[in-house]
């Protein structure tokens, strides 16, 4: 069976029987159903479109009529005016909810405006009424000094300063990239087990000598991790089809979570055959299926380390230098690109470090797991193994190891 | 020590192994063996527990690269794609549990290279064959040990190989799987193909076997056609369906080796007269039912290696 063959088919058959699991379709269905809940009900809930404000006016003119609704417009928001007689009566109907301010106008060109307004009055639409009541005011005088009118419209319309807002979206980018860290960190970890345990089960069963006997070891390892993976692909993918059907349509998304989601790809991929393959290799190091989870934990280890990084601090120097390390760059990196820190020297020499540990791993993987695969009767030691695999000798020479005869 | 090759008699169609050695930290596990399997003859790779066979099947299939020595398929060293097309049945018996009985024999027939269709054709034929049919749609998981049994036979068959390799395949066997066990092998050989068991159970396989390859701590002690083996050899017994008292025979022309419910068993001195220990047993009590028999491959093993009974316990005589 040439290698190619022997991969295809081992993972086919991991990719077979896993969607024949009711674990996989449950946990698929959770994270469709989650990720479809986090991207449609902050539509249906939480945004019911433009604010609309209530101002009751005591006394205004139409150029004070104008003068607020332009202000109000300002703010993204629209304006419902009411007219009052009195400003008792606008007392009354801020006190009682049914407007959100009330203006009573002065004299004309005094400035002498009273704005009533309750409490827990919002202080954004007080500063642009107060504006716009300023400016009604410096109208009548004008006009009283006798200015034309298009004049003064030319003197009150004059540019107001930009507003240059900064770092307005950085609770949504470091939100993103606690999201896509936290589904990488459960997506590896879950994964990585998954190949040692059943390798592990492979392996005290003696499934794999029957197997070793028809494909190469190489094929068996890098089959297995290639069908887990694509598990956990299809699993990823239940996950992000609502963020990428709502971006695709025109959904708002996140800041940050688009760019972290599309940037991450290689350091996904990156961590997706590192830590499977090491699962592999130190899962055939074991004897029973019980042992899998301790044979893994430098692994669990890496990862929760990374994931702590990621989380609490992806801006930091130290994230700045996990970035570099492949083993934890794919959690990392991610993180880092959410919230907008990674750099484009940083990403690539981080992926050039990543591409190369893959190829150490894949050959130092399958050293690890030909040799340890066959070798039953206790659990091998790591640093036994490769010492004598990369010495260049069979692992049955050391007097640790044990094989039936 | 009888050697295991047969250079004048050797079979271009055949699956050889030569001087294999392999040792396992200080311990010798394969000491400079040799073995031959023909075509067409049930081959009995035969030893204790602990002498090496499997091992050398392993070897023979690659899992495991031997220190030294060389294995040869028709005439030319075995390649990786020779060995392919073998079928293997290990000792420790491994199936993926949760794989529906069909699925995973199809499977199994398309690591081989078989396209799925043939594959799946083949495993109907075969699980037929093997009385299997009724449970092809079942998981393994719940299948009993026995029919489980038959399924990974039917895994070391399912590609139709020309060479089979039974390792301890009656481990655990009922009388019944025995028997089925044994016609499936015989099935194999007589349609010209090569067979190679294991079994620590010698006389469980006495039957069965043509030519044996005997082996102990690692050495061959014994090789050859088993019935030249037992023509050949000075050793007679007398079985009498009587209890015998030690005392009534003299030590110079028998000694009592078994007793049973059935009978005893008395092993004639080189030169003694098995008439003359007939009336000397039936001076003492009746005789019905008497026999000179060759000495059975248990005792030609603890004679080739130089052992009693008493010395290894590994060698079973299973009963029949």
């Amino acid at each position: 069976m040439r290698g190619t063959a022997g991969i295809r088919l081992v993972a086919g058959r991991e990719l077979t029987e896993a969607l024949r699991r009711k674990s996989f379709w449950v946990v698929a269905g959770l994270l469709l159903a989650g990720s479809t809940a986090a991207m449609v009900l902050p539509e249906v809930l939480g945004d019911d479109g433009p604010k609309r404000y209530e101002i009751a006016t005591v006394g205004g003119s139409a150029q004070l009529d104008a003068g607020l609704s332009g202000a109000v417009q300002a703010l993204g928001a629209k304006l419902e005016l009411r007219t009052l007689p009195d400003g008792d009566l606008a007392r009354s109907a801020v006190k009682d909810e049914e407007v959100d301010l009330a203006v009573v106008a002065g004299a004309p060109g005094s400035g002498e405006g009273t704005m009533i307004v309750a409490g827990s009055g919002s202080d954004g639409l007080v500063a642009v009424v107060q504006q716009a009541l300023a400016r009604d005011a410096v109208r009548g005088r004008l006009e009283g000094l006798g200015v034309p009118g298009p004049s003064v419209d030319e003197v009150l319309s004059a540019p107001s300063a930009l507003v240059e807002r900064l770092d307005a979206d950085s609770g949504e980018r470091r939100a993103a990239s606690g999201a896509v860290s936290t589904l990488l960190y459960l997506l590896l970890l879950s994964l990585s087990v998954q190949v040692a345990t059943g390798t592990a089960i492979e392996k005290a069963n003696r499934i794999s000598e029957v197997l070793l006997a028809i494909v190469r070891p190489g094929a068996l390892l890098f089959g297995k991790v290639i069908g887990v993976g694509l598990v956990g692909l299809a699993t990823l993918a239940c996950a992000l089809a609502p963020v990428i059907i709502k971006g695709a349509v025109g959904g708002n998304l996140p800041e940050g979570l688009g760019r972290a989601l599309v940037g991450s790809a290689p350091w996904v991929l990156i961590g997706i055959v590192l830590y499977l393959t090491l699962g592999g290799a130190l899962g055939a190091l074991v004897e029973r299926q019980e042992e899998a989870g301790s044979a893994v934990m430098p692994l669990t280890l890496a990862l929760v380390g990374a994931y702590f990084v990621a989380q609490a601090a992806p801006e930091s120097p130290l994230a700045s230098v996990l970035a570099y390390f492949p083993l934890t760059s794919p959690l990392v990196m991610p993180a880092r690109i959410a919230v907008g820190e990674a750099t484009p020297v940083e990403m690539a020499v981080s992926l050039g470090l990543g591409l190369a540990a893959v190829v150490v791993v894949i050959r130092t993987g399958s050293l690890v797991y030909r040799q340890a695969i066959v070798r039953t009767g206790r659990r091998l030691k790591l640093r036994d193994v490769l010492r004598l695999a990369a010495a260049g000798r069979k692992v049955a020479g050391a007097a640790t190891v044990r094989s039936p005869a | 020590m009888a050697s295991g090759s047969d250079k004048d008699g050797e079979v271009p169609d055949a699956l050889r192994a030569r001087s294999i050695c392999q040792r396992f930290g200080d311990r010798v596990v394969l000491d400079g063996v040799d073995l031959d399997v023909p075509a067409g003859r049930v081959i009995g790779l035969l030893g204790p527990n602990g002498a090496g066979k499997s091992t050398l099947m392993r070897i023979l299939f690659g899992v495991l690269t031997p220190d030294s020595g060389a294995v040869e398929w028709r005439g030319r060293p075995a390649t990786e794609e020779d060995r392919r097309s073998w079928g293997y049945l290990p000792q420790e018996r491994g199936l993926y549990r949760d794989m529906r009985v069909s699925d995973l024999l199809t499977w199994i027939a398309r690591l081989h290279g078989l396209d799925k269709a043939t594959g799946r054709a083949r495993s109907t034929d075969l699980l037929e064959r093997l009385g299997l049919a009724d449970r092809s749609g079942d998981k393994i998981m719940d299948l009993s040990g026995g029919i489980a049994q038959r399924v990974q036979l039917a895994a070391a068959m399912v590609h139709e190989p020309d060479l089979l390799v039974l390792d301890e395949p009656f481990s655990g066997l009922d009388p019944v799987a025995v028997e089925f066990l044994s016609a499936v092998i015989l099935d194999h050989v007589r349609a010209g193909r090569h067979l190679l068991f294991s079994s620590h159970q010698l006389d469980l396989v006495e039957d069965l076997c043509e030519t044996i390859t005997l082996l102990d701590r690692g050495r061959v002690v014994l090789h050859g056609d088993l019935r030249q083996l037992k023509a050949s050899s000075p050793n007679r017994s007398l079985r009498v369906d009587a209890a015998v008292e030690a005392g009534w025979i003299d030590e110079r022309m028998a000694s009592v080796t078994a007793a049973d419910a059935s009978g005893t068993r008395l092993r004639l001195r080189p030169g003694a007269d098995p008439g003359a220990v007939l009336d000397a047993v039936r001076a003492h009590t009746t005789v019905s039912d008497f026999a000179v028999e060759a000495p059975s491959l248990s005792e030609l093993f603890l004679a080739a290696a130089g052992r009693t009974v008493a010395e290894e316990p590994a060698v079973e005589k299973a009963a029949r």
